[in-house]
């Protein structure tokens, strides 16, 4: 059974009387020790899917409007409060894109990493097990650099405490919310270097969401892709990349500039992204596909499993 | 330097030093500064894009901020059209204030959280008095959304209602609100993802070709500035460490950080594990730059001059400068 299972799952949010549904029918699986990328359009709820994995979106103005998350045997939107508390240190922890808002700016980094440790793992709150966990992502000289407040560090430093902080709880799964969207490119190579070896020595599961296709190909074990609220297409990372099937997936990729590449115009997609509320009938894509046929204006395709591994919504391309 | 470039130049960036006291710790501690910028000099002529690319906290900003007169420099000068930007009358200023735009690198903190996304791209519009009914501020702000390519329907919403990436939109939707002649867009594309991105890069050129806009556009994406600009601009440290046109800094980066930089490209030519080709070590505080070459401490190839001497930002090939003892 996969460590994390989220079945059918929808995401509702209500501003003022009108409820919009955010995300819809949303199913992936992530194994033990898995590295899963969720890339998709800014917009398209991949943060508020990370979120309701273990229920951190405030109800309301969220709901949650159906489905399953079944973390390592517990359905997450069934437990207690205090139930919820064990998974969210113990079992899911997270890294998001801002490590400055995460932190508080009043305490040194090893005060804030001891927090953790007496909240998920009192037995281990000890300055050494800070000092490892320092070591672990790659902070030199952690026994000064313990001391440090926030603001002495660096934005790609801040990004390692913040996944120190991660870890402390010994967590299954950890997820990353762009946390290199914030940094540049080689302190970028460096943090997915960090999180790609983490994955590997601890076995740990990672769950990395982005927008960026590049940072996909070297760290996912297997990729999902998401378009308004739902997956479109989901498979192993070279599969999808090197011959993608849905027409977003594959537009998405014709858009990365690269480098050495001389072209006039980027090939951008038509149109702009549709918002929650405002999801076109049928097909979500249809307005900007390039290969709309009739039928996909009416009827809305679901998420088929086409092979192995792979999942495709698109009744067009599966017959092609 | 020669007066050919002042007069093809609209902006002219001469010696440009830029620090930030800071408060000193400790009760011996001297006060002391941020050395941001520390003497650089650059041109953009009219119509041109100029890429900067370069290290978190290498400085990058803080050029932008002192080109709309957020920042004030210790030294050097700054020219636009001709005349000192440090230096101008009151209505000047206004008029410098409308032709030069910027574009932030933080969605989240550079839109009023209290004026709906129609008000807060009106804004200009309304201090600049560009026009005088409300039904026609009206449709230019509708006009604006669509070309950022944001749905009507948003106009009367708050930023908090939305994603980086919609925000970064109306950052840009305002910014040409008011028709600018320069914007400086500090990393304006890196919150959104590439479908929008794409979609910006090719209006930002577009607008360029309709109106002859020139662009200082700063970025960490390499791939993205070689295909905007016309040359780039490296930056370590707050110094210049190489310049040249965009398409031979990119194929053959002739510093030691600019090849990193390149390597570390992801998806790039080099495929592998993530961690192949990482530059190891973070960027040197400039509280507190090293001796020497500021970048000697990550440098692959640092030799023992590289730790004492500073390398200066050399002419190594036409319209191709380098700052490298290694490189002649
Ligand atoms: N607190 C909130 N209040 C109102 N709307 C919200 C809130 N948070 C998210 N939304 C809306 O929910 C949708 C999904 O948002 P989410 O943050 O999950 O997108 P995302 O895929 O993470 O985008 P990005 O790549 O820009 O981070 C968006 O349309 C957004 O406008
Ligand atoms: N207001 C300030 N006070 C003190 N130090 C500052 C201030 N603004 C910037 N700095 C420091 O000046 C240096 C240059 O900052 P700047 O924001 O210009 O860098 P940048 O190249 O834009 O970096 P990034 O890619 O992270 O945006 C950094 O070390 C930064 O910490
Ligand atoms: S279902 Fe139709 S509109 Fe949707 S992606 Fe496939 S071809 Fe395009
Ligand atoms: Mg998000
Ligand atoms: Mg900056």
């Amino acid at each position: 059974m996969a460590l994390l299972e989220v079945k059918n799952l929808s995401l509702d949010l209500k501003q003022g009387d009108v409820s919009y549904r955010l995300v819809d029918g949303l199913s992936l699986e992530i194994n033990e020790g898995e590295a899963f990328c969720l890339i998709g359009e800014s917009g398209c709820g991949k943060s508020v899917t990370a979120l309701s994995l273990t229920r951190l979106l405030p109800c309301p103005p969220f709901s949650y409007g159906g489905g399953e998350v079944t973390m390592d045997g517990q359905d997450v939107l069934q437990l207690s409060d205090e139930q919820l508390r064990k998974v969210r240190g113990a079992k899911v922890s997270y890294v998001f894109q801002d490590p400055v808002a995460y932190l508080n700016p009043i305490h040194r980094v090893g005060t804030q990493i001891l927090e953790m440790l007496q909240l998920h793992q009192p037995a281990k709150a000890t300055p050494d097990r800070i000092v490892e966990l320092l070591d672990r992502v790659g902070i030199p000289s952690p026994e000064t650099r313990m001391n440090d407040y926030p603001h002495q560090m660096s934005g790609g430093m801040l990004q390692r405490v913040m996944i120190a902080m991660a870890l402390a709880s010994e967590p299954q799964l950890l997820v990353a919310d762009e946390p290199t969207t914030a940094l540049d490119v080689t302190i970028q190579a460096q943090i997915l270097a960090l999180l790609s070896r983490l994955q590997q020595e601890l076995n740990m599961a990672v769950l990395l969401i982005s927008h960026n296709l590049g940072l996909v190909e070297s760290f996912a074990d297997r990729v999902a892709v998401m378009y308004a609220g739902q997956i479109v297409e989901s498979g192993k990372t070279c599969d999808v990349l090197e011959n993608p099937k849905h027409p977003y997936t594959e537009a998405l990729l014709r858009a990365i500039p690269r480098l050495g590449e001389k072209v006039d115009r980027l090939c951008s997609i038509p149109g702009q992204v549709p918002m929650a509320g405002h999801f076109p009938l049928g097909c979500r894509f249809h307005p900007r596909c390039s290969c709309v046929q009739a039928e996909c204006k009416s009827v809305e395709p679901s998420l088929e499993s086409i092979s192995g591994q792979r999942s495709l919504r698109c009744p067009v391309r599966q017959a092609s | 330097m020669s007066g050919q470039a002042s007069v093809m130049s609209l902006l002219e960036v001469r010696d440009l030093e830029l620090h930030y006291p800071v408060k000193s710790s400790g009760w011996l501690g001297a006060a002391r500064s941020v050395q941001a910028v520390r003497g650089v000099s650059f041109d953009l002529a009219a119509g041109e894009t100029l890429g900067v690319v370069g290290e978190s906290g290498c400085g990058k900003s803080s050029i932008a901020k002192s080109l709309v007169l957020l920042n004030k420099p210790q030294h050097g000068r700054i020219r636009f059209q001709g005349k000192d930007i440090l230096r101008l009358n009151r209505a000047e200023r206004k008029a410098y204030r409308r032709s030069v735009q910027m574009v932030f690198q933080d969605p989240y903190g550079s839109l009023n959280p209290k004026l709906t996304v129609g008000a807060s791209i009106a804004e200009g519009i309304e201090v600049h008095g560009l026009y005088a009914d409300r039904s026609e501020i009206r449709k230019a702000v509708v006009e604006l959304l669509d070309r950022v390519g944001l749905p009507e329907a948003m106009i009367d919403r708050y930023p908090s209602e939305f994603s980086g990436g919609q925000r970064q939109r109306i950052g840009i939707a305002r910014a040409l609100a008011v028709r600018p002649e320069l914007i400086v867009c500090d990393e304006p594309v890196s919150a959104l993802d590439v479908s929008v991105q794409a979609q910006i890069v090719n209006l930002l050129q577009t607008l360029q070709q309709d109106s002859g806009l020139s662009y200082l556009f700063i970025t960490h994406d390499l791939a993205v500035v070689e295909h905007l600009s016309r040359r780039i601009i490296v930056m370590y440290l707050g110094r210049i460490v190489e310049e040249g046109l965009a398409q031979d800094v990119v194929g053959q980066p002739k510093h030691p950080y600019t090849k990193a930089l390149v390597a570390a490209v992801p998806g790039g030519s080099h495929r592998g594990s993530p961690s192949e080709g990482v530059l190891q070590g973070d960027v040197p505080s400039p509280l507190d730059p090293p001796s020497g070459c500021a970048f000697h401490q990550r440098c692959p190839l640092a030799e023992d001059r590289c730790r004492t001497l500073d390398p200066l930002l050399k002419d190594v090939e036409d319209s191709r400068r380098v700052a490298c003892h290694l490189v002649e």
